[in-house]
């Protein structure tokens, strides 16, 4: 038999089967490491996943970092920092990445011929641990299922088969159907009861049973690459051109400029102290993005007529999915109808659009 | 089940004597954030208007 038709039968030619974006962990917009991560929920380093915290005092970094098994260059880096053993009832500590319904249609979720799905990744720490995966319906009432996997000191490919769902139905829509959700560290309210293993109604007390925790010594380490979610069985990962992954994760976030001496928009005085300018976006987003702007004092300039105002940030005006206007009206002082230019001349300067479930 | 995004300032922007956006600081981030129910940001600001712990001040 061909490798082609090998292929073929198993469901490895199939394009586009892995409904998870930047598994593979190749695109990072937003930074390659962040420390501290703990306080808060957020995106921090590669793009869409996201930690989410609850209550610990425990404090990790995240890393995008060149350390995969054969085939993979980079992973997704946890580096615990500050342990916190004193582990309270409601604490937790998520890894997760969130997906639209209109993308997840595929699984016949909500109907008699639901589809048996599998999530598979490569995973190493430190030590050997126990996690748990959960899928999490944000659609119908919080229904999931949840299943514990080992890490050891090896990359060990991890494939866990998920039962289809006759209940409940994802929205055809850009909105937030499921989550992929990795439990990490977790206190008696998410561990006293019998882990849900098969889809069901929402129960906290079984959502991270049987875990350890991340938190429990500075030496901990987890590290994530080649995540995958498919319908049917595991299939070899579904490797992406770094084009494609970018294009992916721009429709949630767009990182549109970073740094010093970097174009922001053409811009207009539409009054004498106020400018705006328009951002036109690679790719269509999800949703009308939000901007996101490291206020910078003087950072920024508009410049026009040979000279330039000093601004430090920017507000936005509105915003389709293709295109944003942006403007400063509390630094710009002009004369009505010069036309310029946006310009960073920080290093600090940050221009970003958002757009995440 | 969405996080609990910490929300503070949060205020509208207008144009032409009309609200145009928020900006507020998210979990300490700054954003300026359209008038648009799909956008996340804006519904956990409406959600939390509506919980009472948020109030969004004036435009300018």
């Amino acid at each position: 038999m061909s490798k082609a038709r090998q292929l073929a039968d198993n469901g490895a030619a199939t394009p586009n089967r892995n409904m998870v974006i930047n598994g593979a962990m190749n695109v990072a917009q937003r930074a390659q490491s962040v420390t501290g991560i703990g306080a808060s929920a957020g995106y921090a380093t590669l793009d869409r996943f996201n930690i989410a915290p609850n209550g610990t005092a425990g404090r990790l970094t995240m890393t995008q970092t060149a350390d995969g098994p054969v085939g993979f260059a980079n992973c997704l880096k946890l580096d615990c920092t500050t342990a916190d053993t004193s582990i309270a009832a409601a604490e937790s500590l998520l890894l997760e990445t969130r997906l639209e319904g209109q993308n997840l249609q595929r699984m016949k979720k909500g109907t008699s011929s639901a589809e048996q799905t599998t999530v598979s990744f490569y995973v190493k720490g430190n030590a050997s641990a126990t996690y748990v995966v959960e899928l999490m319906d944000e659609d119908n009432s919080y229904r999931h299922i949840n299943k514990s996997f080992a890490v050891t000191t090896a990359w060990t490919r991890v494939s866990l088969t998920i039962p289809g769902d006759t209940t409940g139905a994802f929205g055809d829509d850009n909105g937030y159907s499921l989550g992929i959700k990795i439990w990490l560290h977790a206190g008696s309210n998410f561990t006293s009861g019998t882990l849900q293993t098969t889809w069901g109604a929402t129960s906290q007390t079984s959502r991270a049973v049987g875990i350890s925790s991340f938190f429990d010594s500075t030496d901990r380490t987890f590290l994530l690459t080649g995540l995958q979610f498919e319908v049917g069985d595991t299939t070899p990962f579904e490797h992406k051109t770094f084009a494609e992954d970018l294009a992916e994760c721009q429709r949630y976030y767009y990182e549109h400029a970073a740094g010093i001496n970097k174009i922001i928009s053409n811009a207009a005085a539409y009054t004498s102290s106020s400018a705006y300018g328009e951002v036109n976006f690679p790719t269509a987003m999800r949703a009308e993005p939000s901007l996101v702007v490291n206020e910078v004092s003087d950072g920024y300039n508009f410049y026009r007529n040979g000279a330039g105002d000093p601004i430090n940030d920017f507000i936005l005006q509105g915003a389709t999915k293709t295109v944003a206007q942006l403007y400063n009206d509390s630094d710009v002082s002009a004369t009505v109808g010069h036309a310029g230019f946006f310009w960073s001349v920080n290093s600090n300067c940050l221009v970003a659009f958002q757009s995440e479930l | 089940m969405n996080n609990v995004m910490l929300i503070t300032d949060a205020k509208y922007n207008s144009f032409m004597g009309n609200n145009c956006s928020i900006t507020a600081i998210f979990n300490g981030t700054k954003m300026s954030v359209p008038l648009a129910p799909d956008n996340t940001e804006y519904a956990e600001i409406l959600r939390q208007v509506d919980a009472g712990t948020l109030t969004i001040a004036d435009a300018d």
